[in-house]
This record gives C-alpha cells, structure tokens and sequence, in this order.
C-alpha cells in the first residue's frame, strides 16, 4: 500500500520507547529484537501519534513547528512515514 | 551450657557497588569497611536453601524464581536463596572451600541481587580520571580488566572491575559506583603491568587468575562520560574508535549487561530501556577495536586517553 496525504496511521504499541536526551528517542520491538533510534523531527512525528494521525495532519504540525517548507516537508514526512510502516513501528489504514 | 556453643558468628562488611553490605563469609576479593553502626542495605548469611523453589512462577536448569525470591544452583558447589534485593543466603556443598564460594557470592549472586534492585549492571570495568569516568565492555576474555589496570598506571583511579554498576543521580545523571572489590587479573597481565607486589590470593584455588589490590581506588560515584565496547581488530574490522549510533548503542547496553538472561528474568524491560535510555542522553558509547597482544596494550592505553580527553 501506497502512503499517501490521507494515510491513517497507528503507533505499533508492542514497542518500548524512550526519550534520550531532549530531542531523540530510542525504541526497541521485543518480537523482533530489533532497536530504532529517532532523531529530532521522527521522535516528534513519533510523540504526535500518540494518537493516530493521518500523514496529512502530520506535515502540517511538522511544517509548523521546523523551518521546512510545505513540499520538502510532505516529501521527506512520506518517504519517513513509508520507513516506519516497514518497520511496523506505525500500522497504516487508508481513511 | 558452653557459651562457645552459642558464639556469633564473625561479621565482615564492605562497600559494594554502592551498597553497604554485612556478611557471615569472609569475601576475599572484596576490600573490608568498618562497620557503620547502622542496618546494612544488604545481609549475606550461611543458611539452609532448598533444591528448588515452591511455587516458582519460572525456572531454568540451574535457578528458581517465585515473587522476589531467586534461587540459584551451582551443581556440587553451592545454592543460593536471593530475596528481594537485600538477603542471601547461601549452603555450600560438602567439600566446597569457603574462600571459592566467595568468588561465587561476589560475582553472579551479587549480580543477581543488584538485578532485583532494579540497578543497571554492565559487564564491564571502569576507571576515572579528573573526576570523570569511562566503562569498558566486552565478551568475556576481551582484556577489560587488564586495559583497566593499565589506565590505572597511566594515571587513572580503579573504579569497578567486571560488575559495572550505573547509577543515577538526582539530576539523571549517570553516574558509576564504585565497586567495592579488587581488579582480577590472569597471572601473565599481572606479570606485565608490574603488579606482583599488589597480588593478593587466587580468585579460585588452581585458577591462575589472582586479586589484585587496585592501586588507587576510588570511593565516590563518579560520572559517566563514555562506554568503550572493546573489539578485536581484524582483516574485516580495522583498529579505531568509533561512535556507535543511537539504536546500535541501545543494542550494546543492553547485550554488555552482567548475565543478561538473570537480569530479562527480573527486570520489567520496559524499566531497563528507560535506565539504559537515561544513560544515552548524557554518555557515549564507543566500539573500540585494536589487536590484542600486550605489545599493543601501551598503545590502546594512549589511544583510550586521547579520545577520552578530545569528549572534553
């Protein structure tokens, strides 16, 4: 499945995380025994899902809150969100 | 009624890993305290402890657990009955000398113990210097005890030596504690560190790896900077620090843990991650590799000192 603007997307919570530092965070999947570090922007992307999101929601916060503008962020945000779903540390839904 | 028939027995007490701890055994290897006068955080007595635990909620070949209780069997020498962070008991098998269950009660009972506290343990040694410190881990047989003596006569202070125990202060810093013990080290380190008039007894009888007195022990906890993860240099693998990236040192962390399987045991993983999460906002963890042989040891002591001093 494609990850587009209107992707939903869910935290996996069968990770662990945990903040390193003020910015980064760190994660580990138990099933997997497979550990992911998050750097300033993932770790936010990250914290903003604590509730699920769609990508759309998301580029906005992130473009709101780091000077990037609108079509760098929405292309990095996806190629990064895409990562993530790989990874199955967020489930995607097409709303 | 004889009084001798009711004669205490005699306490030894030390300082270990941050701990103070009372003890019916005499633990050579660890360096003795006065006593302080007040309940001890930890007891260690001998006793009697079953073969196995009733109502054991896991168990394994060689241990029981059920609730706060660990029972650990060392078959034909000795059994412990570990509780709650702050008791052991222990019933050597007969023929089994005192001064070798020692070494036993030091390392993996104690390590079992500061697991059940919650505490961070690395397998691993630490020294310090102008008031900060670094760990180095590795498999064992890696020469971390032995890099760790030779820092120490490069100018450094012996912190711990293979129980590595990582604490946090008030501000979540990290902050190693010292542990208390000798440095152990194999017969040929001692040989060529010049530390035989430091050599005190063998860690176990027929073991050519003795106790040594560290040269300059130090008493306060003192912060962490670094953790050096020691690796061999080979074709594949070329000599120099490098910085470990923050997913690879988590991974690290948690692999160069004192017996991991013990600590996954008694541990919410959860609780680890966030400890280990702690340590890397304020530490670095580094993969250090260089050949072994003590022909390069001076050489990897020059090389730890000038990287330690370029983190500033």
């Amino acid at each position: 499945m494609s990850v587009g603007l209107d992707t939903t997307l869910n935290r996996n919570d069968e990770l662990l995380h945990a903040s390193v530092g003020a910015e980064e965070c760190v994660m580990m999947s138990i099933e997997a025994g497979s550990y992911y570090g998050l750097n300033a922007v993932g770790s936010r992307i990250w914290e903003l899902l604590e509730s699920p999101k769609t990508v759309g929601q998301l580029c906005r916060q992130i473009c709101e809150e780091f000077e990037v503008d609108a079509q760098t962020c929405e292309a990095a945000v996806v190629i990064f969100v895409d990562d993530l779903i790989k990874n199955r540390i967020v489930h995607a839904a097409e709303s | 009624m004889s009084s001798a028939v009711f004669k205490r027995s005699p306490m030894y007490h030390y300082f270990i890993s941050g701990l103070h701890v009372s003890s019916e055994l005499e633990l050579r290897g660890a360096i003795p305290r006065e006593p302080r006068g007040e309940t001890d955080d930890v007891s260690i007595r001998r006793g009697s402890v079953p073969l196995a635990l009733d109502g054991a909620t896991a168990t394994g070949p060689t241990w029981d657990l059920a609730g706060d209780i660990f029972l650990l069997r060392v078959p034909r020498l000795i059994r412990f009955r570990i509780e709650a962070g702050r008791d052991i008991v222990f019933e050597t098998e007969p023929g089994f000398a005192d001064c070798d269950a020692a070494g036993f009660v030091l390392g993996t009972a104690f390590g079992i113990l500061l697991h059940q506290r919650g505490s961070l343990v690395l397998h691993g040694s630490a020294v310090a210097k102008d008031g900060r410190s670094i760990a180095i881990c590795g498999y064992s047989g890696a020469g971390k005890s032995t890099l760790a003596a030779a820092l120490c006569g490069d100018g450094c202070s012996f912190v711990a030596d293979d129980i590595c125990v990582v604490g946090l202060d008030g501000r979540q810093r990290p902050m190693i504690l010292p542990d208390g013990r000798h440095l152990k080290l194999w017969k040929e380190s001692i040989d060529h560190l010049g530390l035989a008039e430091r050599r005190g007894r063998a860690v176990r009888e027929s073991f050519a790896k003795y106790y040594v007195d560290p040269p300059d022990p130090h008493a306060q906890p003192s912060p962490l900077s670094a953790v050096y993860v020691l690796r061999e240099a080979r074709p594949s693998l070329k000599e120099g620090v490098e910085r470990l990236s923050l997913p690879d040192a988590m991974r690290t962390l948690d692999h160069e843990a004192y017996r991991p399987r013990f600590r996954a045991k008694l541990q919410p993983r959860p609780q680890t991650m966030a400890h280990v999460a702690a340590v890397l906002s304020r530490a670095k963890v580094f993969r250090l590799v260089r050949p072994r042989g003590f022909e390069h040891l001076q050489d990897t002591v020059a090389a730890v000192q000038a990287h330690w001093d370029s983190l500033g």
